[in-house]
């Protein structure tokens, strides 16, 4: 008996676990392999391709005092154009009056309130004035916190900035989650941010949200509790949507900045898998570089088998996050199903640069998206934004 | 270095800023009423995104160095809901906001309080020659909002406006309420607060203010616009001030999109090339602007939209209805 455990089951063992040590070093290697493949930048950065969105969003929208909007289906894209505003060369002079404040609003516990929003909200103007606790500004600012930042408080504050010429440009990510935070979904919060916001030109708060919902929309989920003006028609000709580039755009990205030759029908291939849109170019264009530095004998067909595992993954993700109508808009699209009820959302999905009109036919601009849902069904693919919609 | 500004703007209110023309006939008729002995109240009514905010913001500006009044601004859309208790406790604070040595503690009875004790008060030590003016912002929202509670401010908050209105001295106090529709469509509580009160339309700019609203961007040196294009503006918005901000907003946008190296010349194929583009971006508004009208007014203006861009008689259109299968009652005739 000891024999055996000495020379048969404990070798045994010790081999199986060596294995199993093994392949858990070899997943995770290969997982952050991968991970690493797709978060490498291979353009200038996530931001390639939008030049014109932060120019317009920085001098026509923060720079005038006016408030905006990113709107968008990638999370990565939007965030970082909210980054890239806060660059002061964007603002020139005026840089020094400006202060920037971000919040990612799904980082805000579920039972956030008013006055915990502003508090946070207001931090960096509170750090930037905290020297100074004799100044109006400051003494503005504690009569928010001792009154629980009501909007009466808020809106003698974002006097008192104007008055002295101060900005705060503030930056809310994933906006569209406001309105699963029960305190925070409130006349009462909507109502008093766009009178802090909008009641003055040029305005001393400037409101900049990126949300994957646009606009109209979260107008639309706020009217169950709103009985005037749609509470974010202040951000509505300041939105900028993250759709599809060009195809010229997209040459001038893959010739100027790759520092990588890629044939005509790479070319043809990138737009065709990407849609144009400069995120998924983004990350078709590092899974084939990567295929041709490893020498795969088919290298497109291996890059679209690679990336369509990423697309199942971003489209189940974006899923999630959109109406219900949105999404079976989308499915409705790709299966040629009617879609003559479904006017301002095709409108936005064109925008957001996930369909486009050929010869006078709507489809799917992505070959990998289009792929990828034509053969489920609306129940399968909406289910879990209606399931998220409930909670 | 000083970048190139837009200075069309279309989210903000833009009453005291530069970005404010014309009204001149709407704060004319406030004065009126501000200064009569005998009326204290007007209603500024007018369609959704015609400028009402911008009006009061204005009057809040203007007022104290035309009329010797002390304009209190008042913002309604978030208070809907809130008891009567509260919104005049609200109205208490933003009024001793303004009131040199104002107390704004109603104590535990605000109801009784404001009308009985704190308001007459503050209206006996107003400065010498002085008088209180509130401007009420999104007041249509009271009457909006559903009547959850007796003592809910949309329910309440009517006749107890109509008691201070009816005894208070026009001299020392003045209303003026901004709703987004037309007085005779409000709800019968509203509009018993309304009876006898003087009203007048916000409505579209006139020729020589939209023209001037266009012409802001020649005046901070980022444009320059030919005399057909200006015509273009005109002849496309008629005057609305949020569609001719729109429109010039997005000429302006595409102009500074590419890069020049002369100052940018407007030209009316230009206006015509940005119309898909403001028309997007103004998209959610005509929704909302679509959204306040009336069956009737969706059926005239359905109407007109259909008959193209041609100016047309009572009687045409009238024609043109009966066409459609629509019977005219001698009202409208």
């Amino acid at each position: 008996m000891v024999t055996f455990l000495l020379y048969f089951l404990l070798p045994l063992l010790g081999f199986l676990a060596a294995i199993s040590i093994l392949v858990i070093i070899f997943k995770v290697y290969d997982y952050k392999n991968r991970q690493a493949l797709y978060n490498h930048q291979i353009l200038p950065n996530q931001l390639a391709g939008r030049d014109k969105e932060i120019r317009r969003l920085a001098q026509q929208q923060i720079l005038t005092g006016q408030s905006g909007a990113v709107i968008g289906a990638f999370g990565n894209e939007r965030t970082a154009i909210l980054d890239a505003l806060r660059n002061p060369e964007l603002y020139g002079d005026d840089a020094d009056r400006f202060i920037f404040s971000t919040l990612d609003i799904s980082a805000l516990v579920k039972e956030c309130s008013q006055t915990q929003f502003w508090e946070y909200a207001l931090e960096p103007l509170q750090e930037k004035f905290a020297n100074d606790t004799d100044s109006p500004l400051f003494k503005a600012y504690e009569s928010c916190q001792n009154n629980d930042f009501k909007n009466r408080y808020l809106e003698k504050l974002i006097a008192q900035m104007k008055q002295e010429g101060w900005r705060l440009v503030l930056m809310l990510d994933r906006f569209e989650v406001l309105l699963h935070r029960p305190q925070l979904k409130s006349e009462e919060f909507f109502g008093g941010l766009r009178v802090l916001a909008s009641s003055h030109h040029p305005s001393s708060l400037c409101v900049m949200i990126a949300s994957n919902e646009p606009v109209w929309q979260l107008n639309e989920d706020t009217k169950c509790f709103n009985f005037g003006s749609p509470y974010l028609n202040f951000l509505e000709a300041g939105a900028v949507t993250l759709g599809a580039i060009s195809d010229k755009e997209i040459d001038e990205l893959l010739d100027n900045n790759i520092g990588y030759s890629f044939t005509d029908d790479d070319k043809y291939f990138l737009k065709d898998v990407s849609g144009n849109h400069p995120y998924l170019l983004q990350v078709v264009t590092v899974i084939l570089i990567q295929a041709y530095r490893d020498k795969e004998e088919n290298p497109l067909e291996t890059t679209r088998i690679i990336f369509f595992d990423k697309a199942e993954e971003m489209l189940t993700n974006i899923f999630k996050f959109w109406s219900p109508k949105l999404c079976e808009t989308f499915i409705s699209v790709a299966q040629e199903f009617d879609i003559s009820s479904f006017k301002r959302e095709i409108k936005e999905l064109n925008r957001q640069g996930f369909l486009r009109q050929e010869n006078d036919k709507w489809q799917i601009c992505s070959s990998s998206f289009a792929e990828f849902v034509k053969d489920k069904t609306v129940q399968e693919l909406c289910q879990q934004k209606q399931n998220y919609g409930k909670t | 270095m000083e970048k190139p500004r837009n200075p069309y703007v279309i989210g903000n209110s833009v009453g005291n800023s530069q970005a404010f023309v014309g009204r001149d006939d709407v704060l004319r008729e406030v004065l009126n009423v501000v200064r009569h002995d005998n009326q204290n109240a007007i209603v500024l009514f007018g369609q959704r995104r015609i400028g009402k905010t911008s009006v009061l913001r204005e009057l809040e500006a203007k007022l104290p160095k035309q009329g010797d009044c002390l304009p209190v601004f008042v913002d309604l859309q978030d208070k809907a809901k809130w008891p009567l208790t509260k919104l005049l406790q609200e109205i208490a604070f933003k009024i001793s906001d303004v009131v040199p040595d104002g107390t704004s503690d109603l104590r535990s009875e605000p109801e009784t309080t404001f009308s009985n004790v704190w308001l007459p008060n503050v209206l006996k030590n107003l400065p010498s020659r002085k008088s209180l003016i509130l401007l009420f912002d999104e007041f249509d929202v009271l009457a909006a909002a559903p009547d959850d509670a007796e003592q809910q401010a949309n329910v309440a908050f009517f006749p107890y406006l109509r008691d201070i209105l009816e005894n208070v001295d026009p001299q020392l106090l003045s209303f003026v309420f901004a709703i987004g529709r037309n007085v005779r469509d409000l709800n019968d509580n509203a509009l018993s607060l309304f009876k006898g009160i003087v009203t007048k339309r916000v409505s579209l700019l006139e020729y020589k203010d939209t023209i001037r609203l266009v012409r802001f961007s020649e005046t901070n040196n980022t444009l320059t616009w030919t005399k057909d294009a200006i015509g273009k503006i005109w002849q496309q918005t008629n005057g609305h001030p949020y569609l001719t901000q729109c429109l010039c907003n997005c000429i302006w946008n595409t102009a500074y999109d590419n890069e020049f190296d002369k100052l940018p010349e407007i030209t009316s194929e230009k206006v015509d090339a940005a119309i898909p583009n403001a028309l997007e971006i103004g998209e959610s508004a005509f929704e909302w602007l679509w959204d306040g009208l009336g069956p009737a007014e969706c059926v005239v203006a359905s109407a007109l939209a259909g008959a193209g861009a041609k100016p047309m008689t009572g009687m045409q259109l009238k024609e043109l209805l009966k066409e459609s299968g629509v019977q005219i009652k001698s009202t409208f005739q």
